[in-house]
């Protein structure tokens, strides 16, 4: 059994104990979220879920004015930040979450998600929270050789090595997969069929080969506490696909899938949301391809199946109680494009429109 | 917004500390009176430090009530160019480890700046020398915990030593700057020393730092009050500088 990440206490303190959110005699009861990456769907889901609770206030915010996300928010409410790879990246948000009086950070864009967590306390010294993993469990998500070495032991994990020149390509079975250690999606992905081919491949630097997982693929929304407590585990199937995006889905009562969600949560001490993938294996057998540590995009089902997972996340976060359990209920989803139509001048006017929140 | 906020004072002293006299309770009943919206109380420890609960204790009494929100600090003193403070181990309910250039972090341990200036004096150290080692082992001190950090008046050591912040090289003071930026770590505008200097802070400012305000008061009368501070602030805002970095400005579409 491998031994959980190891977590800090002031990662996972929340932000209504200690250093107050807000103060609760003076503000007003609203809790201002920023949400990031604010173009792609799961900080779309994000918002459209949190949008329903009164007490709760979008800020909306991408590197990008032509993102969605932006205009399902009041022009005031909307921001541009840099990338997240960007030096300057976390004290632009810190300073934009000053200025707009944010209380809250929910970053759903991979790039963003270690610089910030790096400067936790610093958010925090301003009263402010992050809905984010602790670093540690980054650390060890973020690295998919580092996952599937952390997770060994506590569920089944495909066999994963660095490629280069200790890679011996007489001792897999083909196919293999090859793809980058860190980022997210399909990006870099490629399939190995051969020994010989295998042996051909450049030893770029960051790469890993791993076994290839012929079975059906699930997703499985996770939501924990902030001490890492699982609260919900919802499996998913991707039922159609199209160009990469997932068109149709489920959820699925499955007890092996749903306890091998909690387990490499568990193992991996996240906090609040993360998305485990697995495939099935020759065998049938679940096995770890990889753990996204933050809201996916398809997050949309699994709060229609019952588990509203960025509020509960959002409570947990501001230490408000939150079930130490809860169960979902099967239900099915279609997905398709959805568009606004909008004035091109808001376009160029984003982030210019502020109402002057009290900072 | 402002580049530097003045309703904020992160680097306040109470009676834990041998040289202050008020007592938390007074800082934050100051910090309220002046409207400010955030207070870190942070008294001076050593190794050997076993009131650090009773602080974390008395921070947390203050919490939750109308006024600022309040933080528990401790500030520490970088011991050597690995860059170990001066810290006890039990820092739980501390929110900000204020680290402080008290002494000059030599290779084996601190040493008193009279003597430093002695060997600089003698030809023994050169002021590149001494510069060099300082902005090492402050660099390292960020990696000595995983708590929330703030370089506390940084380089206040230098003019002890008879040296001066101007004497810090470009390329010294930005690599300084980026592992601050890496580490996740503020910079304090210390209102006692009156540093860093502003060309100091423009660069951690540069590299992406957050830049914070602190009295170093020793007395609730100076909770907040600033000069120097002020004085930096409005030279860093005339010469275009942002909190937010490049971005602040160039957010928006051309």
């Amino acid at each position: 059994m491998t031994a959980p990440a190891p977590r800090r206490p002031e990662d996972s303190r929340p932000v209504g104990k200690g250093a107050t959110a807000r103060d609760p005699v003076t503000s007003p009861p609203v809790t201002r979220v920023l949400v990031t990456g604010a173009g792609g769907p799961a900080a779309i889901a994000a918002m459209r879920s949190l949008g329903a609770d009164p007490a709760v206030e979008l800020i909306a915010a991408d590197m990008d004015p032509w993102a969605a996300g932006l205009y399902l928010v009041p022009a005031q409410s909307r921001t541009l930040l840099p990338a997240g790879a960007a030096p300057e990246f976390p004290n632009a948000v810190l300073a934009r979450c000053r200025e707009l009086g944010v209380h809250v950070v929910l970053p759903t864009v991979d790039a963003e998600l270690r610089p910030l967590a790096g400067a936790r306390a610093t958010f925090r010294a301003h009263g402010i929270g992050l809905l984010l993993a602790p670093a540690a469990a980054l650390d060890v998500i973020l690295d998919k050789l580092a996952l599937a070495r952390h997770c060994a032991g506590t569920v089944r994990v495909p066999r994963t090595e660095a490629l280069g020149a200790a890679t011996d390509p007489s001792s897999w079975t083909y196919p293999v997969v090859v793809k980058p250690r860190t980022g997210s999606g399909s990006r870099g992905f490629m399939t190995v069929a051969s020994a010989a081919e295998l042996a051909a491949l450049d030893h770029a630097p960051g790469l890993l080969v791993q076994e290839y997982l012929p079975g059906a693929e699930f997703s499985i929304d996770v939501l924990a506490d902030a001490d890492g407590h699982v609260i919900a585990s919802v499996p998913r199937l991707r039922a159609r696909v199209d160009s990469g995006v997932s068109v149709g889905g489920r959820t699925v009562h499955d007890a092996e899938l749903e306890s091998f969600g909690r387990a490499v949560a568990e193992a991996t001490g996240i906090t609040y949301v993360a998305n485990v993938q697995a495939k099935r294996d020759t065998a049938g057998r679940p096995a770890l391809l990889e753990v996204n540590p933050r809201m996916p995009g398809t997050l949309g089902l699994t709060i229609a199946s019952g588990v509203d997972m960025p509020r509960l996340a959002l409570a947990a976060l501001l230490g408000q109680p939150v079930p130490a359990s809860l169960g979902f209920r099967d239900r099915a989803v279609v997905r398709f494009l959805d568009e606004r139509v909008i004035d091109p001048a808001e376009v160029e006017r984003v982030g210019l429109d502020r109402a002057g929140h009290p900072a | 917004m402002s580049v530097l906020a003045l309703d904020e004072d992160f680097h306040v002293h109470s009676a834990f500390s041998d040289d202050a006299v008020s007592t938390v309770a007074d800082n934050v009943r100051a910090a309220r009176e002046r409207g400010l919206r955030t207070l870190c109380v942070a008294d001076h420890v050593r190794g050997d430090t076993a009131w650090v609960p009773r602080l974390a204790a008395a921070v947390a009494a203050c919490r939750d009530q109308p006024g600022p929100r309040v933080l528990a600090g401790v500030e520490a003193k970088i011991l050597d160019t690995a860059g170990r403070l001066d810290l006890p181990p039990d820092l739980d309910g501390i929110d900000l480890v204020l680290i402080a250039d008290h002494q000059f972090p030599a290779d084996d341990g601190p040493a008193h700046p009279d003597r430093v200036r002695a060997a600089l004096d003698a030809g023994e150290l050169t002021a590149a020398e001494a510069i060099e080692r300082l902005c090492e082992a402050t660099g390292n001190a960020l990696r000595a915990t995983g708590r929330g950090r703030v370089l506390a008046h940084l380089f206040s050591l230098l003019p002890k030593l008879g040296l001066d912040e101007a004497m810090v090289p470009g390329p010294l003071l930005g690599r300084l700057a980026e592992q601050t930026a890496r580490a996740g770590a503020m910079v304090e505008v210390n209102e006692k020393w009156a540093c860093p200097s502003p060309r100091t802070v423009a660069a951690m400012l540069r590299a992406g730092v957050p830049v914070v305000a602190g009295s170093d008061s020793h007395h609730c009368r100076d909770v907040g009050v600033y000069r120097s501070v002020r004085l930096t602030a409005g030279r860093l805002r005339r010469d275009g500088l942002t909190a937010g970095g490049p971005s602040e400005d160039t957010g928006g579409p051309a």
